[in-house]
């Protein structure tokens, strides 16, 4: 209780608020922008919140990440174009309410949902992750190694069109993961003869790389639109208190089912938000239900509310157990890496301090997009104008600075080079980014805990199934690689 | 589209032989994990090959390069690559401003909007990695 305290006390001070409101800014201004994800704008924070203290880092970050949620549906909204996938969903009713000239009200709408949702996904965030916590307590190196092996067939299972591929993509991380020192021995692995990568890939320049280079090189290979301008808000960016009111039950709700889909790794921002977005319809008063589609508050509630409420709810599983449910929550990790921290128990005691004052700035934070969401629109309308033309050349150099900053070398430089080549196929063959950053971060956990294990009982393969958390995690493991044929044999019936 | 799942099938093939090579260079000991990981990717590519040689090709499928514009791509790509490599030569900032006015260019933006773009990006750069980070960035002959 004190640690939460003094959380609250400690993300009010000046230089974690500057954080926060500038975080935000960026934020919302990459979620504006078409094209760009929260995933590349949290990387390519990394570099810059390097030397800042662990809290206000991971403040930033979350900022960020926040923010990028939140700014997708001002693009959503004013141009129909949603700036991130996640705000797909908030286009439907979204840009309606624009040509009907109540996009102020659609702003307001998705600001307060977005509000709603992330404070309703903190909430879980402080109640839920001390317990899960708890839980990673229990865990010996046997425990990791399984958790490693489930956190990698979930993703691969849910986020890819294709599972294979979706395994693919986590196997290729895995043996990407074995460049560098073997864990046990220290013996040199895969280096290409260069001594920075001792210590395996350099994790920033190669995320820099997935996830920032590589969109450059997909704004690149296609025709530069001229964008259209963004419409004019010519309403009142405010909500009537009837309109809160009517919007209210439906954020909650939405919002908690945003947090769940934001724990169960793989599930993310858009697939929340489509519910989101049908459970709105589901609840609404019966006199709205037909007005979904045409503009109506309620149809950009619902999908804002599940996707901002993602944000909380993924990080609880980031911060217990060290599985990231998606890309961001993955950099996300690798920054509380950089930070000399490590995911789990620690972070609730001998951390609390540090982990608290990220939680109060979490709450903050979602204030800030609340208060800057309505009042910065217009701007960051603009920013959603500017051309891909721009963005290219100016994205790489952010890439190479931000990849060159953190070990001050060259080399990490032309991992990120390859790795934005990399990501690009990755991007063209449809495997999957996601899977291979988390293949990265759960590789060497894995394996140390299996070389652990067989080491600890002189090689017995059977020690591996020797404890019951071990079984559960092996019984997830294979329910979640089940999944998708069950899903499918059940839609096949239905039909 | 079958084409490109059978290349990534061979991409893939060829990155388990790199490291497959580089593994039987190992000590002995540490080479278990490695091959266990490099054979599981080749399992599952193998798996793919086969499923993709037995589908039938879809004439109507997309194979995620409708629209691809080769001289653009490969101007921004190759000069991304030369930006990098200058780094070292000419120095960090000379680099970063010929390579934002000449890709801006390149990208039919006009010349006064392009060198007025990469001045302020290289001073915000400027301010926020060499004043307020301190990241001592490379000099070549130039800065």
């Amino acid at each position: 209780m004190q640690d939460i305290l003094y959380g609250f006390t400690a993300a009010l001070s000046l230089t974690n608020l500057i954080a926060s409101v500038l975080s935000v800014v960026v934020g919302i201004s990459v979620g504006a922008l078409p094209g760009l994800s929260a995933a590349m704008g949290v990387a390519l924070l990394i570099p810059i919140t390097f030397g800042m203290p662990p809290e206000t880092a991971l403040i930033a970050l979350a900022g960020v990440y926040v923010g990028a949620m939140f700014g997708g549906s001002i693009s959503a909204i004013l141009l129909h174009t949603p700036g991130t996938s996640s705000a797909a969903a908030t286009a439907i009713d979204g840009y309606p309410m624009t040509l009907k000239g109540e996009a102020g009200k659609a702003i307001a709408a998705a600001s307060w949902a977005s509000f709603i949702g992330g404070i309703i996904s903190a909430v879980a965030l402080y109640t839920l992750s001390p317990l899960l916590a708890k839980l990673a307590l229990q865990f010996g190196p046997t425990e990791y190694f399984w958790l490693s092996i489930f956190g990698l067939t979930i993703i691969a299972g849910v986020s890819s069109k294709s599972m294979l591929k979706g395994l693919i993509s986590g196997a290729l991380g895995l043996v990407l993961s074995t460049i560098g020192m073997d864990p046990m021995l220290g013996t040199q692995r895969f280096i290409f003869g260069s001594n920075s990568l001792l210590d395996g890939l350099p994790f920033t320049a190669t995320l820099i790389g997935l996830f920032s280079m590589s969109q450059v090189l997909m704004l690149a290979e296609k025709v530069i639109k001229e964008r259209k301008e963004a419409e004019e808000v010519e309403d009142n960016i405010s909500l009537t208190k009837d309109e809160l009111k009517r919007i209210l039950p439906i954020t909650a709700w939405s919002g908690i089912i945003g947090t769940v889909a934001g724990i169960l790794p793989g599930a993310g921002g858009t697939i929340a938000s489509f519910i989101g977005y049908n459970e709105a319809k589901r609840f609404t008063r019966p006199e709205y239900k037909d007005k979904f589609g045409t503009g109506i508050i309620e149809g950009v509630a619902g999908p804002e509310s599940a996707n901002n409420a993602v944000t909380g709810g993924s990080l609880i599983p980031t911060l217990t157990l060290g599985i990231p449910g998606n890309s961001v929550t993955a950099i996300l990790l690798g920054g509380l890496i950089i930070q000399g921290l490590r995911p789990g128990p620690d972070l609730f005691t001998a951390h609390g301090k540090i982990t608290y004052t990220f939680f109060a700035g979490f709450v903050v934070v979602n204030i800030f997009m609340l208060i800057l969401g309505q009042l910065g629109v217009k701007y960051f309308a603009k920013i959603g104008n500017i051309s891909d033309s721009i963005l290219i050349p100016v994205i790489f150099t952010l890439s190479v600075i931000g990849s060159y900053s953190i070990a001050n070398n060259m080399t990490d430089v032309w991992v990120m080079f390859i790795f934005g080549l990399v990501g690009y196929m990755v991007n063209k063959l449809e495997l999957n980014s996601a899977a291979i950053v988390l293949a990265l971060i759960l590789g060497p956990i894995g394996e140390q805990g299996l070389r652990r294990t067989l080491i600890m009982n002189k090689g017995n393969v059977f020690s591996l199934f020797n404890s019951v958390i071990s079984l559960v995690l092996i019984a997830i493991s294979v329910l979640s690689l089940l999944t998708p044929f069950i899903m499918s044999k059940i839609d096949k019936r239905k039909e | 589209m079958k084409k490109l799942e059978l290349l990534l099938g061979v991409i893939l093939v060829l990155v388990s032989g790199i490291f497959y090579y580089m593994t039987f260079q190992l000590p002995e000991k540490s080479q278990i994990y490695p091959l266990f990981v490099i054979t599981l990717l080749l399992i599952l590519t193998l798996i793919h090959i086969v499923l993709t040689l037995k589908k039938e090709e879809d004439p109507n499928a997309k194979t995620g390069f409708e629209g691809f514009i080769p001289g653009q791509f490969f101007v921004v790509l190759i000069g991304s690559g030369l930006y990098v490599a200058l780094i070292n030569i000419l120095g960090y900032f000379t680099s970063t401003v010929i390579y934002i006015i000449s890709i801006l260019i390149a990208l039919r933006t006009d010349a006064k909007k392009s060198i007025l773009i990469s001045a302020g990006v290289t001073i915000g750069i400027y301010i926020v990695f060499k004043r307020i980070l301190r990241v001592p960035l490379p000099t070549g002959f130039l800065v």
